[in-house]
Order: C-alpha cells, then sequence, then structure tokens
C-alpha cells in the first residue's frame, strides 16, 4: 500500500470529501418548493378533473351521445343513457366515475365534438365519495369553476387536436374546433363583495 | 467451568422471521419469510401477489388500443418504456412501421425513464443502505424528468404517450432545449452521485461479495438487465434485437465481473451515462416527419379489429357512424417481442385470433423472475445483507405481481 | 442454425412427438405432445450446435373450445450464444392436467410454472413446491381460464368479506366528550 492510500484509509479522505459536498449544498439555494404557499402551474395539457364544456350558443354541453368515450375508456368507468329522436340523439344520463378515472385523456381526445375535456385542476380533494361520481351538472359546474379561474379568455385544450397528427385523420368537429371564448369573473368592487357575502 | 455448562444445556432454535408486506426497505410490498441462525439466513421465502390486478385477464377484454393505460402501471416508475415495448409488440404482430421521427422520440424518451428510474433506484437502495444524502440529491434530477413527461404528455408517472404506429403528440421545441440542458449538466451530477457513496469503506463494505451469481447460474435463473449484466453475461435486447431507432445510436453496454452487489451497482451508473449520451444523439439526429403511422388503428378501433375510416360528411354523421370500417389490421397469429426496460427484458407474448380483442396477452416481467433468484442469493448472508440484496435486483412489485 | 433447420432436426429426433411448425413473422412455434417434453427441452438446452440455456418464458393458454386439447403450455428459448429464438408448444388437455416439471433443466422455471398452475391449475410433476403464487392460497378457481369471469366469482373470497366487515365496524365511532 502507498502512502497516499494509507493516508487516505486513516484520515477517512473519502467520506470527508463527501461531507464536503453535503455542507456544500447548505450555502446553495434549496431546489424545493414550498407547496402550498408556492404552486407551479401545471403544464397546458396536464390531465386533471373532468368537465363539460359549456357551448357559447345555447349554454349547455356539446355531447351528443356518441358513446364513444365510453367504449374507449379502459377503466370503464363513463355510463351514458340517451333517447333517440328523428334527427338525433338526447342525451339523458352522463356520469364519470372520477375515482375509477385512470386519468389517460382517451375521452378528451376521441370525443369528435370536443364536448369533454380534462382540465388543469389537480386540488379538488373532498370528503365523501359520492362528490367524486360527477354527473352532467356537476361537469358543467367543473367548467365553470376552471374557466373563472382562467388568466386569458380563450381557452384550447392540447387534447382536442394534437400536435403533429395529420389534421385529415381527425372527425370534422375537430379539424373545425376554436378556442372556447370564456367568461371571466368580472372585476367586484368591495361595496358589492361585501353586500355578496352579507346576503 | 460455569460457562462450559450452561452452554451444554443451552438450546438453540432458529428464527423466523417474517418481513411484511408493508416495510420500508422491501420497494413495494413484497413479504420475506427468513429463517435466521443467529444472524445468518438459512432459507429465504418470498411471498408475492399482494398487488395482482389480473392485468392479463383484462386486456383480454379491451381492445388493443383500450389496453395500453394498463401497461403503465405494470412498472409504474419507467412507465414510458411498458407503452413502447407493448406498442412495438403489437406493431410487430401487425406488421405497422412508425415513422422516423415516431422511432427516434420513442427511443428518447425510453432513455429518460431509464435515467429516471435508475436514479430512483440508486435514492432506495442507498437510502435503505443509510446513505440518506444520496436519495435528495438525485431526486432533483428525477424533477427535472417528471415535468419533462408533463410538458409533453400531461402526466407525471402514468404517461399514456406512445400509439400503436408512432406516438400521440409531438414534441416541441421548448421540450428539447430544456432536455438538452440536462444531458449538459447530468454528467456532473453522476460524478457528484459517486463523490457520496463510490470510494466510501462503508459502502465498499456493504456490497462488495455481497450476493455473488455466476454467469452460468444467472443465465438459469432467468435473469436479464444489469443484474445479470453484473456477472459479465453482455446481454441486451437493445443491441441483439434493436428496436426503434437502438440501431442508429452509438452506445456501450456496460458489463462487470465478480457478479456482486458492487458490480451491478456501477453497471447501472455507468448506464446512466450511457443513457445520456443516447439522448443527446437522439435530439441531434432528429428527423422531421409524422409521428403516426398512415395504418395505425385509430383510438376507437373496433372490437372486430379493422381500421376506422374517418367520413368527409357532416358533423352528426361522423359523431355518429361507427360502422365505417376499412380493412382488417389484426392477423391472426402469435408473436414474442422483448424490449429493455430499466429492470431488464420485459416480454410480450401476444396471440392474436384475428378480432381487436388480444386473445391471450402474456406479459414476462423481469421483477417476476428476479424475485424468483432471490432465496438463490440470500442464502448464507446476514439481514443486513438482505435489504442489500433486495435492493440489487431492482424490483417493482406492480410489474412482479402484474 | 435458422429456426426453421431447428424445427427440423427436432422434427428427425422426435417425429412422434412434434405434431405440427408453423411460422409467423419470422418466428418459429414447434408443437409438441407433453408425453417427452423433458426429453425434448433437455435435447435444445444440451446439444452444443443449439444451446438455448436461457428459459425466456413459461406460460399457458387456454383454448377454451376453440381446439381440442384445451391447454397449451409454451415455452420460449433463447440461445445467448447462436442468437436464436423459438417457442415450444406442449399441448395439455382438459381431463389428464399435468405436465412434467422443467426445473431441473432451468431454474427460473420455478416460478413460472407455480404461475401457470395458479391461473390455469396446469399440475407440474416433479415441481418441488407447487402452490399459488399470486392468487391467495385458499383461493378457488382457475382466473386466466376462459370460462371464469372477468368481475371475479360471485361468491366474495372470505377475506375480501372480512375486510370489508371490518372497515364497516370502523365507521361507527363516538366521539368523547
Amino acid at each position: 500500500m502507498t502512502l497516499r492510500d494509507a493516508a487516505k484509509k486513516i484520515f477517512f479522505l473519502e467520506i470527508l470529501k463527501g461531507l464536503a459536498l453535503t455542507f456544500r449544498t447548505m450555502i446553495n439555494r434549496p431546489v424545493t418548493r414550498r407547496y402550498p404557499k408556492v404552486k407551479r402551474e401545471p403544464f397546458m395539457g396536464f390531465r386533471g378533473r373532468h368537465a363539460f364544456v359549456r357551448d357559447p350558443g345555447t349554454g349547455r354541453e356539446k355531447c351528443v351521445a356518441c358513446l364513444k368515450c365510453s367504449i374507449v375508456c379502459p377503466s370503464q368507468c363513463i355510463r351514458i343513457e340517451y333517447k333517440e329522436t328523428e334527427e338525433r340523439r338526447v342525451l339523458e344520463k352522463y356520469e364519470i366515475e372520477a375515482l375509477r378515472c385512470v386519468f389517460c385523456g382517451y375521452c378528451a381526445e376521441v370525443c369528435p365534438v370536443c364536448a369533454l375535456v380534462l382540465t388543469e385542476v389537480y386540488e379538488y380533494a373532498d370528503y365523501t365519495r359520492e362528490q367524486f361520481l360527477f354527473d352532467r351538472e356537476r361537469l358543467l359546474k367543473n367548467w365553470d369553476d376552471f374557466s373563472s379561474g382562467l388568466k386569458t379568455g380563450a381557452y384550447f385544450n392540447k387534447f382536442w387536436r394534437l400536435s403533429g397528427i395529420d389534421i385529415n385523420r381527425m372527425p370534422v368537429g375537430k379539424r373545425l374546433q376554436q378556442s372556447v371564448q370564456v367568461k371571466q369573473k368580472e372585476f367586484l368592487s368591495k361595496e358589492s363583495f361585501d353586500k355578496g357575502r352579507a346576503a | 467451568m460455569e460457562q462450559m455448562d450452561i452452554e451444554k444445556d443451552l438450546q438453540t432454535k432458529g428464527l423466523i422471521l417474517n418481513m411484511g408486506p408493508q416495510h420500508p426497505a422491501t420497494h413495494g410490498v413484497l413479504r420475506l419469510m427468513l429463517h435466521l441462525d443467529g444472524e445468518t439466513v438459512v432459507k429465504c421465502t418470498p411471498y408475492v401477489g399482494y398487488l395482482h390486478r389480473g392485468t392479463e385477464k383484462l386486456c383480454e377484454n379491451r381492445t388493443y388500443i383500450s389496453a395500453l393505460p394498463l401497461m403503465d402501471r405494470l412498472d409504474y416508475i419507467s412507465s414510458m418504456a411498458n407503452d413502447v415495448g407493448y406498442c412495438v409488440a403489437v406493431e410487430r404482430l401487425f406488421g405497422i412501421e412508425p415513422p422516423d421521427r415516431a422511432k427516434y422520440i420513442r427511443t428518447m424518451m425510453c432513455e429518460m425513464t431509464r435515467i429516471s428510474s435508475h436514479i430512483l433506484w440508486l435514492a432506495t437502495h442507498a437510502l435503505d443502505m443509510g446513505a440518506m444524502s444520496v436519495f435528495l440529491h438525485s431526486f432533483r434530477e428525477r424533477e427535472w424528468l417528471l415535468d419533462l413527461f408533463e410538458m409533453i404528455t400531461g402526466a407525471r408517472l402514468t404517461v399514456s404517450y406512445p400509439r400503436i404506429g408512432g406516438v400521440r403528440c409531438d414534441v416541441n421545441r421548448e421540450f428539447l432545449e430544456s432536455l438538452y440542458k440536462f444531458t449538459e449538466e447530468f454528467p456532473k451530477r453522476i460524478e457528484e452521485y459517486e463523490t457520496l457513496i463510490d470510494q466510501n469503506r462503508i459502502w465498499l463494505q456493504r456490497t462488495k461479495g455481497i450476493g455473488v451469481i455466476s454467469a452460468r447460474d444467472a443465465i438459469n435463473c432467468g435473469l436479464t438487465g444489469p443484474t445479470l449484466r453484473g456477472s459479465g453475461v453482455s446481454y441486451d435486447v437493445r443491441k441483439h434485437e434493436p428496436y426503434d431507432a437502438y440501431d442508429q445510436v452509438d452506445f456501450e453496454v456496460p458489463v462487470g465481473k465478480n457478479g456482486d452487489v458492487y458490480d451491478r451497482y456501477r453497471c447501472r451508473m455507468e448506464e446512466l451515462r450511457q443513457s445520456n449520451r443516447i439522448i443527446r444523439q437522439c435530439i441531434k439526429k432528429m428527423p422531421d416527419g409524422p409521428i403516426l403511422a398512415d395504418n395505425s388503428p385509430e383510438l376507437d378501433m373496433p372490437a372486430e379489429g379493422h381500421r376506422k375510416l374517418i367520413p368527409e360528411m357532416s358533423l352528426s354523421h361522423a359523431c355518429i357512424s361507427l360502422s365505417d370500417e376499412c380493412e382488417s389490421i389484426a392477423p391472426a397469429g402469435e408473436f414474442y417481442s422483448a424490449v429493455e426496460v430499466p429492470k431488464g427484458e420485459l416480454g410480450f407474448y401476444i396471440l392474436s385470433d384475428g378480432s381487436g380483442k388480444p386473445y391471450r396477452m402474456r406479459l414476462r416481467s423481469p421483477s417476476f423472475v428476479h424475485a424468483s433468484a432471490l432465496p438463490r442469493l440470500c442464502r448464507g448472508h446476514m439481514v443486513a445483507d438482505v435489504i442489500a440484496l433486495i435492493g440489487t435486483i431492482d424490483i417493482v412489485l406492480g410489474e412482479c405481481d402484474r | 442454425m435458422e429456426p426453421t433447420e431447428i424445427a427440423g432436426l427436432l422434427k428427425e429426433r422426435f417425429p412422434m412427438e412434434v405434431k405440427e411448425v408453423t411460422e409467423f413473422r419470422g418466428q418459429v412455434s414447434i408443437t409438441v405432445k407433453r408425453e417427452r417434453i423433458k426429453e425434448i427441452l433437455r435435447f435444445l438446452h444440451d446439444a452444443p450446435e443449439l444451446s438455448f440455456d436461457y428459459l425466456e418464458d413459461l406460460c399457458g393458454v387456454d383454448y377454451l373450445s376453440k381446439k381440442e386439447p384445451r391447454f397449451e403450455v409454451v415455452y420460449h428459448l433463447y440461445s445467448m450464444e447462436h442468437r436464436k429464438r423459438i417457442r415450444i408448444k406442449a399441448e395439455v388437455s382438459e381431463d389428464d392436467c399435468a405436465i412434467d416439471s422443467v426445473v431441473n433443466i432451468w431454474e427460473g422455471a420455478d416460478w413460472h410454472e407455480r404461475e401457470c398452475f395458479d391461473m390455469f391449475g396446469i399440475v407440474f410433476k416433479g415441481h418441488p413446491d407447487l402452490r399459488r403464487i399470486l392468487m391467495p392460497e385458499d383461493w378457488e378457481g382457475y382466473p386466466l381460464r376462459k370460462d371464469y369471469p372477468v368481475e371475479g366469482p360471485e361468491e366474495k373470497w372470505r377475506g375480501f368479506v372480512e375486510v370489508l366487515r371490518k372497515a364497516e365496524d370502523f365507521k361507527k365511532f363516538e366521539l368523547k366528550g
């Protein structure tokens, strides 16, 4: 054994090198983020809570009960009931069991009229299981909650028209889909806010 | 004298220690029954099946496309690699060729997954052995990679990104720039991790000479991946049967000598560097072009195994017509296809009967085989070495139990 | 040696056992009878020009009402030296659901055979410790058979019933003053 190796063995040189690295980290800026005080915005296209897009014309959902989302869902968590009239199908019941869902995004991707989105909302924990059975009204309410929190007035979800996919492969509804205009929360003056709170 | 008399009457009995399914060091729900003689393990029996979700049976009831998110959740740490493996298997069965850009993107994503999985392996392995700072240092890089995944696919862990015939969406410039910056900084970080443990005398004493398995025995037991390469066998599916863009990038496969825990650790650390190299080459060589093959099946592929025609007609017709189909794409036949996931060799044996649902989907997972080799590795070692051995075979119970 | 040549060699040596040789997309499958399966696999393992020293996978397939015999045990073999792959399929009928175990040739076959027994009910003669591996030890039925429902049996497993009962008990609690 050389003198160098003997010195390394006696004076714990490699352990000191490791300790030096650890102590140097104390001086550096921390890489952690203090959630929930500091939050990061999820990237566009993050697969979060489901919502039904409100059609700006009718004010209701755009779903045409084609059942494609229900067929393609890997966890079979979408249940649909509809009624057939001469011209079209009328949606009666639409339920998503969010606790069964694996958030793969296939339902939003396959919908030919871009009626369903997976919004970027990920903080929606609740106390009971019943709150997670999203029916039509709840899905529309999810959309209202999400769109009122948006910073811009127009929203276009990534999964409506995925980049790189040939546009001729997509159904007509997806080819023509434009950004959805959302109504943002109007700026409330202090008096109207207090009045609203008192009511 | 008295001591000798006491010792003559002393009766010793072996101890049966149950390292239960809930244990911080077993990396999941693995149960080990250890028969101990003092501190030495005489016999070790693993019990698996606590995370069995019936993936193979579920796949038989879904079309090929709908079964893809189930594959994410096999080895949930490296989900992109599982998806790519499944897509490669189905493409080889159907005879679909993905475009070049998709191949490079998939290769890049697989290598990112390899880095992220090996980082998690290093972090938990070192944490179990007592070196806690490695965990905190290495997760900084893993967070960077998971953020990159989220940027493109929308989910950090269980991405359902590859599609049969290509990938789901394109990568943008921001992603490639961030990834390139990562590859420039990563070699320094690997050196940081090595500074912390590589020459550390405690680490060397706990890993050298432990769990030695010879090359012949390792092949006989069916080990693959870095667990096999630590014993000197250079078997890597990426070199033996290249898929995607692996035959167009240069990389080396690190091989160990002694077959002990230290050699496997060195193999994986070298693989981190090689993966970094592959990602850099993929970014530089990425061709332009489409990302999904023309004859790839649509998301709402019918259960009869046909491709869908997209009609040009009105809005309502496009929604409700489910029966516009063109040629049949699912042939009747069987195929075994293997890919190199971070843990080893993941094999898919798919038996198709001509319909859109697989008739039999068999997943050959590396963790299942490695867990079966654990009794052989543990014999004669001490209880503390069992922890080192569970770490070195790198099992994930989601994959082991499917 | 190419896989088709290997199939030819096997057919010469075991003419009574080899039933069919098929090829699909470059992969060769050889269907054999199960009586001398151990000899066939031993030959493939030991012969120096073949040397299939690596058992990649061992699984079972259920062909309910598609063909007779009902089950098949499929062996995927790989040769490290020659880099060749081959598939051997041994037919197992439903009434005599047993086949010889190959644990003596490849140690890695141990857990694969246990899983095949667990999922299909095929008994491996000569296996040192044949018991259920993925399902609980006292489970009845063989899940991967085609006549087993994907939702599970109608009568719930006793362990599940116990867990549900305990969960109900936990819900009843009283807040102490």
